[in-house]
């Protein structure tokens, strides 16, 4: 078995730091759902309503169409984030980079400035 | 009508042998139409896939054999507090949307292969990648088993117990290594498409089988409530905080799964990516909430089932289901069809993910860097095949000890869920550095592992400590070491920047 320290010379893991700005400038879409800051609080808000911390015991007696209503609001929230993370991928991310042929090319407009 | 009443008589056995024919013949295709022969082609299909095969391969992918029984199996033990079950089935999709869009072009720019690829590139640090992969292929093949134990159990019902376990194992483990070596990604994402149909259209009609006939779950809820009232109840206390730590451990770690990550690779555009995503967010409303309302009704059907045969409440369910007309026995025959269609293309992504992980990550790095594609295909498809032999001997093991399902899926998601900071923090956070993210799995790992030995010897009861699951505590100790160790090396001098590209990145 050859250790990985036979090709020493091209080892990048001889030098030091983190990757390149130029990685930095490829990982970096045009817009992304993580970078709206209300989408990350959403998706939070929507797991505290659905998990039934708040409910009194007695809920489980309440039926509606044979489930408990309960488990309705837990099966309404997973609806809701089914919509939000939907919405994330369709209209919050857009990736740019004409050189790569994107169908999601956009001309850039982007002032400059990389998260 | 209980399984050992059910006999799906010949006709299944022919559809059955229909099915796994088309696979063999999308695997001679996939052959035929391969554009070169290469690792790139072989794993990744070359240039890669657009919308449609890509939302049914994520699909079929996503949704195992597991899904379908061991997910019914733990509503029908839990309650219907694992109604939680569908909000982590989404969550993976919500979770993909933090890395998927940055993992994307990175992969497209630097033509990464596997995910230990995109661990080297980014932290430079060999124990991180081989942690990773290690990490991986534990997960994997623990995954690969548990498909295949699944397979044994669906192909003896729908045989009516003509095969037996290990004669089905090993029936449709030779159809999948076949198809799989002859046309590596292609063949897995075509018979991913034709399994992932099945499969949506088997759940869907089932559904509705489940919601309107024998009275619907309003006869259900009825019945649940004269038998097991409790597990009609929310959680409360440990129970809150069990269901919070399996979301947080499941949503992670499902999104981990090194085979889906690699869909994310082979994505021909953002935009077939993001479709497929998007679709991908709704449909643990048919398939998980499928599974969940069959635990439910086997409940108030079948209230006295104890252990493994509770890992079984959808057959119990199903054989109930045949019983009642024609119209049903088909529809029933066509669900076991998607069954085991659901097992075959998850096991199939899983064991093409580990031969690629073991060719590059492993062989190509460490043991023969100078090796040319058509001497690592080789080496990837005899490692495929030798895996899968052993796990398939390992099935019949975990047979014999009956072993349950729900069991395997903590044995593998606990420590893929370790590789979580590395991939979702690693995209986004500059400053993360690779020797606190090796540290931190390490510890994650460590920490998980010695919660569950310490249950073995009886140091303390369960595997979650106040009700949060072992792999959550390991992922924040990980967490923490990775921010912690990060900031304390990036306040010292980083040195020079390194090269853009990896020189074992370039195959």
């Amino acid at each position: 078995m050859s250790h990985p320290e036979s090709n020493a010379a091209a080892d990048p893991e001889k030098q030091v730091g983190g990757p390149s700005a130029e990685f930095w400038r490829v990982a970096t879409p045009f817009r992304e759902p993580v970078s709206k800051r209300w989408f990350v609080p959403a998706v939070l808000a929507l797991i505290a309503v659905a998990t039934p911390w708040y409910l009194p015991l007695d809920v489980a007696t309440r039926f509606w169409h044979g489930l408990p209503v309960w488990v309705w609001v837990a099966l309404s929230c997973a609806l809701g984030l089914s919509v939000l993370t939907c919405y994330g991928a369709l209209a919050l991310w857009r990736d740019a980079n004409p050189q790569e042929g994107s169908a999601d090319a956009v001309p850039t407009n982007r002032k400059g400035v990389r998260s | 009508m209980s399984p050992a009443d059910l006999d799906f008589g010949t006709s299944a056995l022919v559809v059955m042998s229909v099915y796994l024919l088309v696979m063999l013949g999308l695997g001679a295709l996939g052959r035929a139409r391969r554009e070169e022969e290469s690792l790139r082609d072989f794993y990744l299909a070359g240039s890669g896939f657009g919308f449609a095969v890509l939302f049914l391969t994520l699909f079929a992918t996503q949704y195992s054999g597991n899904t379908l029984l061991g997910f019914a199996g733990r509503s029908y033990q839990q309650g219907l507090s694992y109604v939680v079950s569908v909000l982590f089935m989404i969550g993976v999709v919500t979770v993909y949307l933090l890395y998927a869009p940055r993992l994307f072009r990175l992969a497209k720019h630097y033509r990464y292969l596997t995910p230990g690829d995109f661990v080297y590139h980014r932290f430079q640090h060999h124990g991180a990648r081989l942690m990773c992969v290690g990490l991986l292929c534990w997960g994997l093949a623990n995954y690969v088993l548990e498909q295949l134990v699944a397979m044994g159990h669906g192909m003896v019902a729908i045989s009516g117990g003509r095969l037996s376990f290990m004669q089905g194992v090993i029936l449709l483990a030779v159809v999948m290594i076949v198809y799989e070596s002859l046309g590596g990604m292609r063949a897995v994402a075509w018979t991913d498409a034709v399994q992932g149909t099945l499969v949506l259209v088997g759940c869907a009609a089932i559904l509705f089988a489940l919601v309107s006939t024998d009275g619907g779950l309003s006869a259900t809820a009825e019945r649940v409530m004269s038998s097991a009232p409790e597990k009609l109840e929310p959680p409360t206390g440990v129970g809150l905080r069990s269901w919070l730590s399996t979301l947080v451990l499941l949503a992670f770690g499902v999104s981990i799964y090194p085979h889906a990550i690699q869909r994310i690779f082979v994505a021909r555009e953002a935009r077939s990516l993001r479709r497929s995503l998007a679709i991908m967010a709704f449909m643990p409303l048919i398939t998980t909430l499928l599974a969940f309302l069959l635990g439910y009704v086997g409940l108030g059907m079948f209230p006295e089932l104890t252990g493994t045969e509770s890992d079984k409440v959808t057959i119990y369910v199903l054989s109930n289901l045949v019983a009642r007309s024609p119209i049903f026995y088909w529809l029933v025959v066509f669900v076991f069809a998607a069954v085991v269609a659901a097992i075959m293309s998850t096991a199939d992504s899983a064991l093409l993910s580990l031969g690629s992980m073991f060719t590059k990550d492993v062989y190509k790095a460490y043991v023969r860097p100078d090796a040319g594609d058509a001497h690592l295909l080789k080496v990837g498809k005899i490692f495929a095949s030798s895996l899968l032999a052993l796990l398939v001997l390992m099935a019949w093991v975990s047979l014999e000890t009956e072993s349950s399902l729900w069991f395997l899926i903590r044995l593998k998601l606990e420590f893929m869920a370790q590789l979580a900071p590395a991939i979702v923090l690693g995209v986004r956070w500059r400053r993360l550095q690779g020797g606190p993210v090796f540290a931190g799995m390490a510890a994650g790992t460590l920490l998980t592992l010695t919660i569950w030995v310490g249950v073995l010897f009886e140091l303390w009861p369960n595997r979650s400590p106040w009700g949060v699951n072992a792999g959550v505590w390991g992922l924040l100790v990980n967490v923490a070491c990775c921010v912690v160790g990060s900031l304390m090396i990036s306040n010292r001098d980083a040195g020079p920047e390194i090269g853009d590209r990896p020189s074992d990145m370039r195959s």
